[in-house]
């Protein structure tokens, strides 16, 4: 199976969530990978902003005909923004993993929690190990 | 496809109620602003639109008394016709559950099957109340939960072998216990693995057994040991019974709570998707938890106990009334029927059937755990040219009722083949030539169904943006 | 009896193909310690033994003329309905999990599905659940996952037999249950931080209940509105979306479902566009096939425990679906205008025997407008001997609430559907005119 692509500028988990910094906020969503091993997916069901998540809590799920995957929090923060668009159209995150498909934005609570994340080598490497 | 709305006129008429010989009551005046001003959209169609309609539909059914329906795990028998005959009789339908001078009858029936599902089980004490498999789950995990309570125990978890059903972990969960768990070995649950997760949290082990693959858990006295020697208790997923009618039972494996599934084993028929009957059974320890309330034997007869004060201990009420009756009163029938030699029986062509069939297939297809198959077999697509899902709908074209497909999910690419006691050998015998004839002409079948009346259906268009009502149809158009 | 095919000739060629000698070889799995040398049950009867036995248990039953209810009804069911249910292709088959071979029971479930939103005033309905009591919980329970909070309000208007029903599921999930008094017959509600305000209408005594005050404690706080209905009833009654329900649920046994001795019955559930995703059990959805042409699927599955197993909100599997289909036709068959009718039909007799028995004296409780159900007050004694002398005619006497609910010791309900005609709703009458 393809790994899919491996953005260079984003911070990764080992859980397959994407993170990019932007100020003092991080963007999620979820890798290539992931959206092709969980295939279709149909609904996301997202958390209203403000919400407040600790790091590893799952904070949204992404279902696909196949099954029902929890997305976790790289980071703690709370819900800064989330994508709306994906309530009617779920495929972007088949379709644009990376841009459309984007799931929410958190605020950044503790800067020393990114250092935690893999870069776009290690989640590569991890990937690798994992087929 | 037309909805049955399709097929009338306004103001045609079904089915016209005898009319009222009473002073009709203004409801307007009666109600007032609880008063339903709206009309109903409900269809407008003569009796006889009515009969097209549906006898077309059911024309679009598979189904076991027109086709082969080898669904793993559900056990698809046929169903004997003195069931159904025996529940159309009037003096069963038509009596109110709370007039129990109405119902002696029923509640004999009732206490009498309980006896039986005891006898063939090897329990204590058997409740009908739960109204279908899973719902006998969640009634054993509450007697479990009020169990271990009442001892003092704060055990909150449960062990669930990988190879489980799905509704196993989501039972314990509903129940609140925390699910754990343990893989197997060879497709059979290791003792070794499970000592590592057993503690004194556990309130209990749920199995199915056979289990899903068909294959009897032959450790299963050990397991009893150190699953009881840790204080937690037994469970019994009755999925699987037709296996073991008259072979051997779960109360005497060490088993302490089960449920049954009175379709699948006793043959009430599946109905298209219910209703079942899902009773538990229960060693003498959990008796005095079962729900109220229970048919039991009196001085004079036989009547229904939901004196509280005599059982505190109870869980309480589970459904509405006293479970199934109708279901209930189809599997006693069919216990009385067969009798023992006849369930016996059923057990043993049901078993060589599975084998007989799995010898057949396995020239062509693998099958991972093949040791000891009992009741049924599970199958692997992988390494051949179509997917568990290309050949489940190829079979189809045939007149085949499909496998279950991609469970359980430790077999990758799983067909699991219960083929039931009811088949003749024949059966499948061309049921194996037409696997063989379906792995032949791979391009072909890629693209099956051919011959059904729909071609392969959009399952992610129907999840993405679902219509589930005529109007959400309306609306989407 | 056997139903299996297998001659002594086929089990011996299955046994040598197999390169076993005995059909005991298969079963060397099983611990010797344990396999079944001899067990103690009945040999068989065979099919017309079996048949003759179970008719004389059938006549210890009595079809008396039913004058009772409490969430399930006597009344009339077209000869249509079951010549259709009871069809070979929708008895023997099971869940429609492969489409393609489904797709008459699959119509039946969207039709029903469309139906049970149209009676309940909802969006959108699931396939069925097991009975009124446990579609009750089950949308008590979807309200404590939606809100992630443990607690709900129940009135106590809600029939006693699926109160003990919430009790049990409540007390093993741990949820909290706030008891709503009722007041004159009329729930009163109070502002409480809970996951839901649950009310049943018209509730277990019959009285419609004021639903204005429903709205206006759901506008006060931020908890869900469930309500449990007659779906026959809810065809003249006010629809739950006017006082802003969020879950209707009930019983759908009225639908052309025998009283059977108390099952199987026929759970219903419905709910708002928004919540749809977290009702549990069985949905069907109209998608497409591969050539654009319409096909129903089962769909939204990653709810589902065979999916989300201990994660799922629920562990219900397929259920009822045969009784779905029975009250699909019913309704097909009654339509717009004839359940209307069966529900008026059922509150002019219901009306009239209250009258009759107000005229020779009997308390009636009619404090609150009541629709198909309503309850007498009579002493004890009196009561039995009325239970006795009904009996005897062939009547139902009336249920003795006390024995559900202790508020309501010596009062007794009563229930006349449109099936009664007036001269067996008189000669009802005439024996408690004897007795009292």
């Amino acid at each position: 199976m393809s790994l899919g692509k491996v953005p260079t500028h984003l911070l990764y988990t080992k859980t397959h969530e994407w993170v990019r910094v932007d100020g003092d906020k991080v963007v999620i969503g979820i890798t290539d990978y992931a959206q092709s091993k969980l295939g279709d997916v149909v609904f996301v069901e997202l958390p209203s902003t403000g919400d407040d998540f600790d790091a590893g809590l799952s904070l949204a799920t992404i279902e696909s005909v196949k099954g029902v995957s929890d997305i976790y929090a790289p980071i703690s923060g709370s819900v800064w923004e989330v994508n709306e668009e994906l309530e009617d159209i779920p495929e972007y995150i088949n379709e644009d993993p990376y841009g459309q498909g984007w799931l929410l934005s958190l605020s950044i609570e503790d800067q020393t929690e990114l250092d935690d994340l893999l870069t776009a080598e290690e989640y590569q490497a991890l990937l690798e190990d994992e087929e | 496809m037309k909805l049955i709305w399709e097929k009338g006129q306004s103001g045609r008429r079904g089915y016209i109620p005898s009319p009222t010989d009473t002073p009709e009551v203004s409801l307007e005046q009666l109600l007032g602003l609880e008063y339903r001003k709206e009309p109903l959209d409900l269809p407008e169609v003569s009796e006889l639109d009515v009969i097209r309609h549906y006898t077309n539909l059911a024309h679009q059914n598979y189904a076991v008394d027109s086709n082969f329906y080898p669904l793993g795990s559900c056990t698809m028998k046929y169903s004997p016709k003195v069931n159904e005959d025996i529940a159309r009789v009037e003096q069963f339908q038509n009596t109110h559950p709370l007039c129990e001078e109405g119902i002696l009858g029923s509640i004999e029936i009732m206490y009498k099957t309980q006896e039986l599902l005891a006898k063939i089980s090897g329990m204590a004490a058997v409740s009908l109340q739960p109204l279908a498999g899973a719902h006998g789950e969640l009634t054993g995990l509450m007697l479990i939960k009020a169990y271990q309570k009442d001892h003092n125990q704060l055990r909150d978890e449960i062990i669930v072998p990988d190879s489980a059903h799905g509704t196993n972990p989501a039972s314990a969960a509903m129940c609140g216990f925390k699910v754990v768990e343990v893989k197997s070995k060879g497709g059979l649950l290791d003792p070794e693995a499970l000592k590592k997760v057993v503690s004194n949290k556990t309130a209990a082990i749920m199995l199915t057994n056979p289990n899903t693959l068909g294959l009897f858990e032959k450790d299963i006295l050990e397991i009893g040991q150190i699953v009881h020697a840790s204080g937690g208790l037994l469970y019994y997923d009755g999925a699987n019974l037709n296996a073991l009618l008259g072979k051997v039972r779960p109360g005497d494996m060490g088993f302490d709570v089960m449920h049954f599934n009175l379709h699948k084993t006793f043959s009430t028929p599946h109905g298209g998707g219910g209703p079942g009957s899902g009773p538990v059974g229960v060693s003498e320890k959990i008796a005095p938890y079962l729900p109220l309330p229970i048919a039991v034997k009196t001085a004079t007869g036989f009547a229904l106990e939901n004196d509280k004060t005599k059982r505190p201990k109870s869980i309480g009420k589970v459904a509405t009334f006293y479970g199934s009756f109708g279901v209930i009163l189809k599997a006693f029938s069919y216990m009385i029927n067969l009798g023992k030699e006849g369930l016996t029986n059923a057990s043993e062509m049901a078993v060589l059937n599975a084998n007989y069939l799995k010898a057949l297939l396995s020239e062509v297809m693998e099958v991972p755990y093949s040791e000891g198959t009992l009741h049924e077999f599970v199958a692997t697509a992988s390494g051949l040219d179509l997917s568990a899902l290309e050949i489940a709908k190829a079979l189809l074209d045939y007149g085949y009722h499909a496998p279950t497909i991609y469970f359980p999910l430790i077999v990758s690419e799983a067909l699991m083949i219960e083929p039931t006691e009811t088949e003749s050998p024949q059966t499948l015998d061309e049921f194996a030539e037409v696997i063989k004839e379906i792995l032949e002409k791979v391009n072909y079948h890629k693209e099956a169904p051919h011959f059904m009346p729909v071609k392969r259906i959009d399952e992610v268009k129907a999840a993405r943006h679902p219509i589930l009502t005529r109007a959400q149809l309306q609306m989407s158009k | 009896m056997f139903y299996t095919p297998h001659t002594a000739k086929d089990q011996e060629k299955m046994l040598a193909r197999l390169g076993v000698k005995s059909i005991k070889d298969l079963y060397d799995t099983i611990p010797q310690e344990v396999f079944l040398t001899d067990w103690e049950f009945p040999s068989g009867l065979g099919e017309a033994k079996t048949y003759r036995y179970l008719k004389e248990l059938a006549d210890k039953n009595r079809e008396l003329t039913t004058f009772i209810g409490l969430g399930l009804y006597d009344h009339e069911i077209p000869s249509a309905v079951w010549a259709l249910a009871g069809k070979a292709e929708f008895v023997t088959a099971y869940t429609p999990y492969q489409a393609e071979a489904s797709q008459g029971m699959l119509q039946v479930i969207f039709e029903f599905q469309s139906m049970i939103a149209e009676l309940t005033s909802m969006d959108t309905a699931n396939a069925s659940l097991y009975d009124g009591a446990t579609a009750l919980a089950e949308a008590m329970l979807m309200a404590v996952l939606e809100k992630k909070q443990k607690k709900v309000a129940v009135s106590l208007g809600v029939n006693p037999l699926y109160r003990e029903v919430l009790k049990t599921y409540a007390k093993a999930i741990g949820i909290e249950i706030k008891w709503l008094p009722l007041n004159e017959g009329q729930t009163v509600f109070k502002k409480d931080d809970v996951a839901a305000y649950i009310l049943q209408q018209p509730n277990f005594l019959g009285y419609v209940e004021a639903t204005e005050s429903f709205r206006e404690i759901k506008n006060q706080t931020n908890a869900l509105g469930i309500v449990s209905i007659n779906p026959v009833l809810a065809s003249v009654l006010r629809k739950p979306s006017a006082y802003d329900a969020d879950i209707v649920c009930g019983e759908g046994q009225a639908l052309g479902i025998p009283m059977n001795s108390g099952g199987p019955l026929l759970g219903f559930i419905a709910t708002k566009k928004s919540l749809t995703r977290k009702l549990p059990g069985r949905i069907v959805g109209l998608t497409t096939d591969r050539n654009g042409k319409d096909a129903f699927v089962l769909t939204l599955q990653a709810r589902e425990q065979h999916i989300r197993r201990e994660k799922a909100g629920s562990n219900i599997c397929t259920n009822q679906a045969l009784n779905a289909l029975a009250a699909t036709i019913y309704l097909a068959l009654l339509g717009k205008e004839g359940l209307k009718e069966v529900a008026l039909g059922a509150i002019s007799n219901t009306h009239y025997l209250a009258d009759r028995l107000k005229a020779i004296g009997v308390k009636v409780g009619d404090k609150r407008p009541f629709l198909m159900e309503f309850p007498v007050l009579l002493e004890p004694k009196k009561a039995h001997k009325l239970k006795e002398a009904l009996l005897i005619k062939g009547f139902t006497p009336p249920i003795s609430l006390g024995e559900f609910d202790r508020n309501f010791s010596d009062h007794y309900l009563l229930c006349a559907t449109e099936k009664r005609y007036k001269q067996e709703i008189d000669a009802f009458v005439s024996v408690w005119e004897g007795i009292l």
